[in-house]
């Protein structure tokens, strides 16, 4: 009877046999173009589900040494971060990784890497903002910007290692009261994503916001004649915030030595372009030239602490961001 | 032979009443691990402004839902008017769309730099005129807009199946329309509008995404901050139980109250009221109300939407696009079907056998509906996890397939069919039972014959309903899905999980095309038996 149930199972769900398992928390449409050349190039099929990052490490959590996952994909390497504190990943040794991606874009522990760079930055309304004023994000907090500050929500990941990075860099009271200063500044209640932040930019509702660049890529994309400048900040200090959206081979993969080898090509040229491009990032691989859109922002000093301070610093970041009342 | 069946119909409900509440009682047992620094970060932080919040939002909807629901359900039930037809169809469809996509659509078009907004600014030079909806008014509007039809549905079922000898009563005592409103059509309905109205109050407390876009923070916010921010999705799941017993409390709160009340049908059962027909200001009235209705929650909607879903028609739609639809349609056909059939063993068993037992099972097993969609999904999956475990060999026989995702949607929606099935079994008195069992026929062809025609509405209110929710599911389907199986409101995921919302339309017009087609089906077969 038992059998019997099991051979009616299996029959329904279908006989599966991927060489690769991916989840990932990064977008099908970012993703699926480089699984379908890598099976080109190599043969390799890859199968993969898309979920937010928190399910999907409780998924790999559940399943334990059940899953069928091989790799673990997000965005954001506080996640990261937390994935391997929680024993979902398995240790990667690889010189390759070691030569494409700088040492602060990699786990210290080597349990996962960064494969894309992504700058969250400053953006302002080029007739309402003389790019003179402009200079960190510390300085957003004084009180010339009062009533002219945009920010998204803080329960995006994004602010959250923003936050996390700046505690990592300055201590977390002086943090806390430019995060106040922040609020105190805002021209309007919180946005629900980078995009309308940006769009709010554009029509002049406030002077100056923080968002992600490639948020930026894809609305000027859209919009040409938007008057959003795009402004490094802190390169006179320890340069721009980066994140990384990233990948780690799971513990119970059945096939690491196949996983690092995707993820090594991911790091190597012929995927890099392809994973970034689309999404307006920057390769993490420092060999490879980003897409023309997106070097024409110009180059910029990156802040080199490593980005596995996001993780471990998330929850006091959103500790601190609910003190300072930025919701 | 009798009691062996009795006992059938007794011990599957409560089977059925087990599967659903068990992933209830794995979000409780994260009370068995409690960081005691989380709870006092958001006592003293996060919580008092969250609840005032959540409560505002609840009556916010209440009233909005109750508005909107119960005077369409009432106009369309007892009066005639011009292209009353047309209205009662257009009032189901909001349910097919996604909340927060709505709640994306009214942003676009009415925050401040929403197109509509910039008009009125520049165009018009009325700027005061500007109040921003980005808080309590705006997501209150926007998501009555979304889950009146809950409220509509149950009600309209009500009013059209009370009988008429009530009325008529009423109508010999000299009571005046508004009076015999008061007094008997909407005390007689009561039960449903409540049933409609948990429905629409437990959407709201799981909603995530249309709040956020609103910027409104309430309980649920708290409880995705505690997981993803703070990383601790104990304290995110006992925040959410602290949801399912507010929940709890107000159900049993209802049934206080509702107790000593029996909604017998007086005199034939099906006899329906006759439609009066309305005069000129009357008409003007009805239109004028469903017009609006319609308008906001549906008209400007769809219409954005399928602007959007037109500009990136080209770049976005390709062949996948009949697997999408194909899989949505049949993971939603799949789930119907389950639910109807656990539902109505439940809502049978809970009739026939009334107790205080049946009656705990029956409202504990409804309350998933209120846990914000992910916390289900992982209750869910550790539940199916752990069956998959013991009976198996290693396999993803349940969690890898599609067995696990229908039972995963099984359990989230289950709340839906059972409100609409049990409020309909309260039309089942005693005597159809003695009938059933003084008939010599057999017991399925008398419950054809004799229960099936008296809750026939209620079926296909709840066929409907879940149909359309099943579609727009994202987390559980997200999680238990098989490789591959991807549906329309995976892409929808896909698009907005980044902000890509324009994107997110295409897939959303499908949901909506989608949806018609069992909407369009039951409104012809409804509006034919109203008319025989």
């Amino acid at each position: 009877m038992k059998l019997f149930i099991l051979l009616i199972l299996s029959l329904i769900n279908g006989a599966f046999a991927n060489e690769l398992v991916i989840y990932s928390a990064r977008n099908e449409q970012l993703i699926k173009p480089l699984f379908d050349l890598y099976k080109k190039e190599t043969g390799t099929t890859i199968s993969f589900v898309t979920d937010k990052e928190g399910p999907l490490m409780q998924k790999l959590k559940t399943e334990g040494a059940n899953s069928p996952a091989d790799i673990l994909l997000t965005v954001d390497a506080g996640n990261l971060w937390l994935a391997s504190k929680e024993g979902l990943l398995q240790p990667i040794k690889s010189k390759i990784l070691s030569e494409n991606i700088p040492a602060h874009l990699r786990d210290p522990e080597n349990f996962w890497v960064g494969l894309s760079v992504r700058a969250r930055t400053i953006f302002y309304n080029k007739d309402k903002v003389k790019i003179t004023d402009l200079s960190s994000y510390e300085d957003l907090a004084l009180p010339k910007w009062n009533k002219r500050l945009c920010l998204r929500t803080s329960n995006k990941v994004y602010n959250q290692s923003l936050v996390a990075m700046m505690i990592a860099e300055n201590g977390e009271a002086p943090t806390e009261k430019i995060v106040a200063g922040w609020v105190k500044n805002l021209a309007t209640t919180v946005f629900p994503d980078d995009t309308k932040l940006i769009e709010a930019i554009d029509a002049g509702l406030c002077d100056v916001g923080i968002a992600n660049t490639y948020y930026f890529g894809k609305y000027a994309a859209t919009k040409p004649t938007a008057k959003v400048g795009l402004f490094w900040p802190n390169q006179k200090k320890n340069g721009v915030h980066v994140n990384v959206s990233g990948a780690g081979i799971t513990k119970y993969s059945k096939n690491p030595e196949a996983a690092l080898k995707f993820i090594e090509w991911l790091s190597s040229s012929n995927a890099q372009n392809l994973f970034v491009d689309e999404n307006y990032e920057f390769p993490v691989n420092s060999k490879i030239k980003s897409s023309p859109v997106v070097a024409a922002w110009g180059k910029f000093k990156q802040n080199v602490i490593n980005v596995s301070k996001a993780g471990e610093l998330q929850s006091t970041a959103v500790k601190l961001m609910d003190r300072a009342q930025y919701k | 032979m009798r009691t062996s069946i009795l006992s059938v119909s007794k011990f599957l409900s409560l089977i059925i009443g087990t599967i659903a509440i068990v992933p209830i009682i794995i979000i409780f047992t994260s009370f068995l691990d409690i960081d005691t620094n989380i709870w006092i970060h958001l006592k003293n932080y996060v919580l008092p402004e969250l609840i005032v919040n959540t409560v505002l939002l609840i009556l916010g909807v209440s009233l909005g839902t109750l508005c909107i629901g119960v005077p369409l359900a009432y106009l369309n039930s007892f009066f005639d008017f011009p292209a009353r037809k047309f209205f009662t169809f257009l009032a189901i469809l909001p349910l097919a769309i996604p909340a927060y996509i709505m709640a994306f659509v009214y942003i676009a078009l009415f925050d401040s730099t929403g197109t509509w907004s910039i008009f009125i600014k520049d165009f018009l030079n009325l700027s005061f005129f500007l109040p921003s909806i980005r808080n309590f008014w705006g997501v209150s509007f926007v998501l009555s807009l979304c889950f009146y039809p809950y409220v509509y549905l149950l009600a309209k079922n009500a009013f059209e199946n009370q009988g008429i000898r009530a009325i008529e009563v009423g109508q010999t005592m000299g009571l005046s329309s508004f009076s015999i409103l008061r007094k008997i059509t909407i005390p007689l309905a009561r039960s449903w509008i409540f049933s409609g109205l948990l429905l629409a109050l437990m959407e709201t407390l799981a909603d995530f995404g249309a709040v956020s876009i609103f910027n409104y923070s309430t309980f649920t916010t708290a409880i995705y901050r505690s997981w993803f921010g703070l990383y601790s999705l104990k304290s995110a799941e006992q925040l959410a139980s602290l949801l399912i017993i507010a929940v709890l409390f107000f159900v049993i709160l209802e049934r206080q109250l509702d107790k000593k009340k029996s909604y017998t049908t007086i005199g034939r059962g099906g006899a329906k009221p006759q439609r009066v027909k309305l005069k000129f200001f009357g008409t003007f009235l009805a239109l004028s109300f469903s017009f609006l209705v319609s308008f906001f929650s549906f008209l400007i909607p769809a219409t954005m939407i399928t602007k959007w879903a037109i500009e990136v028609f080209n770049k976005d739609f390709d062949e996948r696009y009949l697997g999408f639809i194909l899989n949505s349609i049949q993971i939603s056909i799949l789930t119907v079907a389950v639910l109807l059939i656990a539902g109505l063993i439940m809502a049978y068993a809970v009739r026939k056998y009334p107790g205080i037992i049946g009656a705990i099972i029956k409202n504990l097993s409804s309350l998933g509906y209120a846990v914000p969609g992910s916390v289900l999904a992982v209750g869910v999956f550790i539940f199916l996890n752990t069956i998959e475990t013991q009976i198996g060999t290693g396999q993803k026989i349940l969690t890898g397939g599609l067995v696990g995702l229908i039972t995963g949607l099984s359990i989230r929606f289950y709340s839906l069919c059972l409100a609409p099935l049990s409020t309909s079994f309260l039309r089942i008195t005693d005597s159809h039972f003695s009938v059933m069992s003084l008939s010599k026929n057999k017991k399925y062809k008398n419950f054809l014959n004799i229960i099936l025609p008296l809750i026939k509405p209620g079926i296909i209110s709840a066929a409907l309903i879940i149909f359309v929710e099943v579609l727009k599911e994202m987390p559980i389907t997200l999680m238990t899905r098989p490789f591959g199986k991807e549906t329309l409101a995976i892409r929808v995921f896909e698009m907005t999980s980044e902000g890509e919302w324009q994107r997110a339309a295409l897939p959303s017009l499908f949901l909506i095309l989608v949806s018609l087609i069992p909407t369009i089906l039951i409104h012809l077969q409804s509006e034919n038996n109203h008319d025989k």
